[in-house]
Order: structure tokens, then sequence, then C-alpha cells
């Protein structure tokens, strides 16, 4: 039975070519319009993945009228939280302290030498890392580990008649603040500390030199400088970059929650690193652009499934119309009428599973899909069209045989 | 003995706007080895009596008794299968299949192997006079007459004992008319069959050897 099943639609098939390519068509040209707009989907889905990359979203901690974002008093257990949400990446962190050169510290002076602890060179626009001569063996990673070494100035190393791989002696002190985080030109001292000098820099910039620290050290060595002498550490800027933009809105209450505000600028000048900027405009405007074309692609997906569905019924009742006498002939001969609706279901399957391999095969030209994708769109192209074409089949199949035999040509 | 006893039916069918009985009460019997014709006006309910004993269609009312079994017990598919074909005016045979394969259809339905569907197909062919050439070809071919010979190889082909024909000298010319009626005629005389011509041409009735006429869904003899 299995084999004549088989042959019938075999048969079918052979005779009725014509139609048979035509299914074969309609099929092969809905998978590929619903492949490509399926790539369309995923294409805009990875756009929006991939917009941080393209359009990164950085914030700035800043003082609360936002005028200052360097020499800040940022508290470091604020950094540290905002380490912790593992919601961002590349984060830059400077911590400011004065240096009196051993040798040269009266217990009653005011240190003189800036002393800056950084975690990349980044977090200065002065001068790039390619203006850093290292000693041998050195590079720019060694800011993010904890060695008791630094970079220093070019002309303070002239000045001082030092060269690279010599140690450096200083007395290290720590700004005071007042409570509302004005810098009070006190200073704590933290004690005695031996750097090796493992690389300097050299600034074209004469303006900025002034401003620019002559001593530059790992950040976590100067953080654990500060612990050992039990002084409390602060930031004195802080800049990061989201890892996952999409988030923002997480982030923003994350660090909400950690006592950041937005920036007021009728609250006045002070130190205090409290407040954040982002900048995040173009990225929101680009999101919220790829976001409704998105929605709107997908809220447009379930019913081109219910069009695939009536395109399926459609399709098949117009084609296995004009086929009514033969059905009415097999039923005459003693096919049952279930038997009937199996023969030209699964005459339709062959040519819409057929019509979708073809379908599959133009779109691997075309589009640029998962093979998961691809293969969860041709069962559901499949499921809808065959849905229809069950509905057709069944109408089709409701018929008095004698009506239809007895008519004459 | 009767194979087929037609007892008090009645059909009745439900249009839109009507109900029509378009069989009422009929009775009557077929036996095997004869042939019958049932005659009658267009609208008489000939059609739908052959319908009912093709078993296309249950009697609204009373029973068909296949060899003593009731029709509405039968499997009605296997009984058109294995018992009773029909041949109809226009042959009806499928368009795009070839004369063979039009008269192994049946016995490969009946899970016959298609090299034997084939052999036997051929002598069934020949047996109604038609030459060997004609089995490749396409109805659309043929003549009507060849055509309805095909048709007629195609009901043997079903192995069963009953032949019914709804007008199947309609489309013909009188000379392939009568060479089908002389088909059919040997078919119960000589080979047993018991068939059942409906017929409006009393040229066709005649050469039966029982008439039932068909009047108002009503049968008489």
């Amino acid at each position: 039975m299995l084999m004549f099943v088989f042959n019938t639609i075999r048969k079918n098939i052979v005779s009725h070519r014509k139609k048979s390519i035509l299914s074969l068509l309609i099929s092969a040209m809905i998978v590929l319009f619903l492949l490509l707009y399926m790539e369309n989907i995923e294409g805009n889905e990875n756009q929006l993945m991939k917009l941080g990359e393209t359009i990164p979203v950085t914030a700035r901690i800043c003082n609360i009228d936002g005028s200052q974002e360097v020499g800040l008093q940022i508290e470091f257990e604020k950094l540290q939280q905002i380490q912790e949400t593992g919601l961002v990446t590349d984060e830059v962190y400077t911590i400011q302290s004065y240096v009196n050169l051993a040798a040269e510290d009266p217990q009653s002076q005011r240190p003189i030498i800036q002393f800056i602890g950084c975690n990349t060179l980044s977090a200065f626009t002065a001068f790039s890392a390619e203006d850093v001569t290292y000693l041998e063996g050195y590079d720019e990673s060694f800011f993010t580990g904890e060695e008791a070494a630094c970079i220093v100035r070019e002309t303070f190393l002239e000045k001082n008649n030092l060269k690279l791989g010599d140690e450096l002696n200083l007395v290290v002190y720590a700004p005071e603040y007042d409570t509302s985080g004005g810098q009070m030109f006190q200073y704590e001292k933290l004690g005695p500390v031996k750097l090796k000098i493992v690389g300097s820099y050299y600034t074209r910039f004469r303006m900025a030199s002034d401003e620019l620290p002559d001593v530059i050290s790992p950040l976590d060595y100067v953080v654990s400088a500060y612990e050992d002498a039990g002084i409390d550490c602060y930031g004195n800027s802080g800049r990061f970059t989201l890892q996952d933009p999409l988030k923002i809105n997480e982030f923003k209450s994350k660090m909400q929650e950690i006592g950041f505000k937005s920036v007021n600028v009728q609250e006045g000048f002070k130190r205090l690193g409290e407040a954040m900027t982002m900048n995040d405009e173009t990225f929101i405007l680009s999101a919220t652009q790829l976001t409704e074309s998105l929605n709107l692609l997908k809220s447009f997906a379930p019913l081109i499934f219910v069009i695939v569905a009536a395109i399926g019924f459609i399709a098949s009742y117009l084609l296995m119309q004009s086929r009514r006498n033969e059905f009415a002939i097999m039923r005459s001969l003693g096919t049952s009428k279930m038997g009937c609706f199996r023969i030209i279901f699964l005459e339709s399957l062959i040519l819409v599973l057929s019509g979708s391999f073809l379908g599959a095969v133009i779109s691997a030209f075309v589009v640029n899909l998962k093979v998961t994708t691809m293969g969860l769109i041709l069962a559901a192209f499949i499921i809808f069209y065959m849905l229809g074409t069950t509905i057709a089949l069944l109408l089709l199949n409701r018929f008095s045989v004698m009506a239809i035999l007895s008519k004459t040509d | 003995m009767s194979i087929l006893a037609v007892n008090e039916v009645s059909y009745t069918y439900k249009s839109k706007y009507q109900t029509v009985e378009a069989v009422s009460n009929v009775s009557c019997t077929f036996e095997a080895g004869k042939m019958y014709a049932i005659v009658g006006h267009s609208g008489s309910g000939k059609s739908t009596l052959l319908s009912l004993l093709a078993g296309l269609d249950l009697p609204t009312k009373g029973e068909i008794y296949v060899e003593d079994q009731p029709m509405s017990k039968l499997d009605r598919d296997r009984y058109r299968r294995e018992t009773a074909s029909v041949v109809y005016q226009s042959f009806n045979l499928f368009p795009l299949l070839t004369a063979l394969e039009n008269v192994a259809y049946p016995m490969e339905l009946r899970g016959i192997a298609a090299k034997e569907a084939r052999k036997t197909g051929k002598e069934l062919i020949a047996s109604v006079g038609l030459e060997e050439r004609i089995c490749n070809q396409l109805p659309l071919m043929m003549s009507g007459g060849q055509q309805q010979r095909v048709a007629v190889a195609r009901a043997l082909a079903s192995g069963g004992k009953i032949l019914l024909a709804d007008e199947p000298t309609g489309n013909l010319d009188t000379v392939n008319g009568e060479i089908v009626v002389e088909i059919l005629k040997s078919l119960s005389h000589e080979r047993g069959y018991t068939v059942i011509i409906i017929t409006h041409d009393m040229g066709v009735a005649e050469q039966a050897d029982i008439v039932y006429t068909m009047k108002d869904g009503k049968i008489t003899v």
C-alpha cells in the first residue's frame, strides 16, 4: 500500500508537472522572502547588540556643577562599587598625591611635586603612550600592576640628575579636604617610599606642562600605600565605558544607588566627585531608531505567517481545484476519503518541502543567517503553509462522487 | 440467490431551498449472471439509486444487502475496490495516465504488485477487444468507444462481480454503443457478472434480461 501511495504521488507530480513546478516555485519564493525578512530582523538585532562598539557610551565623574572632571575628591569606595557592578569597562582612574624628595623633605615644608597614581596612561591628554620611554622589560602594562615603580617627567629626570633604573626616595603626602570637598592646602604625611624609575615621558605642550605630574605610579600601588598608612584614599578623576550600553538604565539606577547625582549647575562649585555626566545622546538616538524599526518588523512577523497560511490555502485550492475529477475517480475506484486526502496531502507536502529546500539553497547566496534561525523559519513556513493547504484540501475533498462523475462532457 | 437486494430504500437530500426525496421506498433484487437495465426520465432518481448501489451514498431509509450483508455495515470503500465497480457515461479515465496505467490502478490499489497489475491489465484490455498499442495511449488520444472499453476493462480489474454502468453508451455512436453493450452482456451471461445499466436508451434497455423503470423516485418492473 505504501508503495502504491508513493507511486501515485510520483505519477501525480510528474503528470501535473506544470502545476508541480508552479507549486514548488511559490514555496521557494515565499521561503526566500521569509529568510530575507528574518535576515533584516536579525541584522537589526545584531546592529543593536553591536551599537555599543560603534557608538560607545562613556561616563565621567564630575563635581556637582559639572565644571570639573579632574582634581576631584572621589570616595574611593564609590569607584570600587562602580567596578563591582560589572557594567563598566575601560575604567580610567587617578589618585593625586604630593611628594618631596626624601633628601629635601623638611617636615614643615609644603610638598611641591605632583605624584599621580593611575591605571592607564590614557588618563592624561597632554602626552600619549608614544611619548614614554621605558626601561627594558617594561611597558604600559605595568600601570595595571602593583609594583613600587614609576615613570617620571624628563625635565624632572634631568633636574635631579637621575636616569632610568635609579631608585627614587620620596616622602608622600595626601591632600586634605574640608567637609564640603574643598582642598585645604594642608597635607597628611603617608611616609617614605622607594620607587624604581622604569620610564620617562616627554610632553610637547609647554602650556600644560606645569599642571602635569612629575611622578606617575600604578594606581594599585598608590592605593596600597594609603592603606599601609591608614589614611583615606580619594580618587582624583574617574571615567569609564559601559560594557553593554543597552543596560544604560540599569547602570544609571546603580549609579544612583551608589550615590552619584545628576549635574546641577545651581548647586555651586564643590570639589567632591559626586555627580556623573554621560555621553549617551547619540547612542540613545540610534538605539531608539533601531528598536522602533525592529519592533515594527517583529510585530508584522505573526501577520506574515498568517498570510503564508492564506497563500498556502489559495495556491493549493486553485492548483488542486481542477483535479477534483481525478479525486472523484479515485474515490469511485475505492480509495477512501482519508486515503485520497493522504495522497494529495503528501503530494503537496513533498512539493512544499522541495520548494523550501530550493528557496533555502537560493537564499544561501543572498542572505546570511544562522543555520538554527534558517531551520526555524523553514519549519514555521512548512507548518503555516501546510495548515492553509490542509484546509484547502479538506474542502476540496468534500464532494459527491456521483455529482462530479455523472456530468457529461 | 440475489447478490444485491434493495429493501424499502429511500434517499432524501436537502438543498438550501428544498428537500427532495430522490429515491422513494424502492425494493428490488439483482442476481448474478443477469443484465439489468434501469430506465427513466431525467430526475427520476436512477443515478441516485446507482450511487446507493455503488456504496457512494447510504440510504436515508431502508437497507441495501450485498450477499445478505447490510451495506451500512460494510467498508464501502473496500466494497468498491473488491466487489462493485462503476462505468460512467463520460468514461472518467485518469486523463494523464495511459490506458494500461488506468486499468492497472484498481489492482495496485488492492495491493497487487505493479508488474503483475500491468500484465493482467494488458489481458483485460485485450478482453474488451482493444489492440495492445492502445495500452500506452493517453485517453485524449483514444476514440470515445476505445475510452469506454478501457473504462470497462478498468471496472473488471477490480475483480468484483458487480458492474454498474451509468449511461455507458450516452457519449458513443451507435456502432461503439452496440459494442459496449455486447461486452456488458457477455460479461453477465458468460462470466457471471451482475451488470446494472442506467439508461434512457430503450434500445439498450431491450438487451437487458430485466428492466426496472423509475418514475418520481419509485421503481416498477
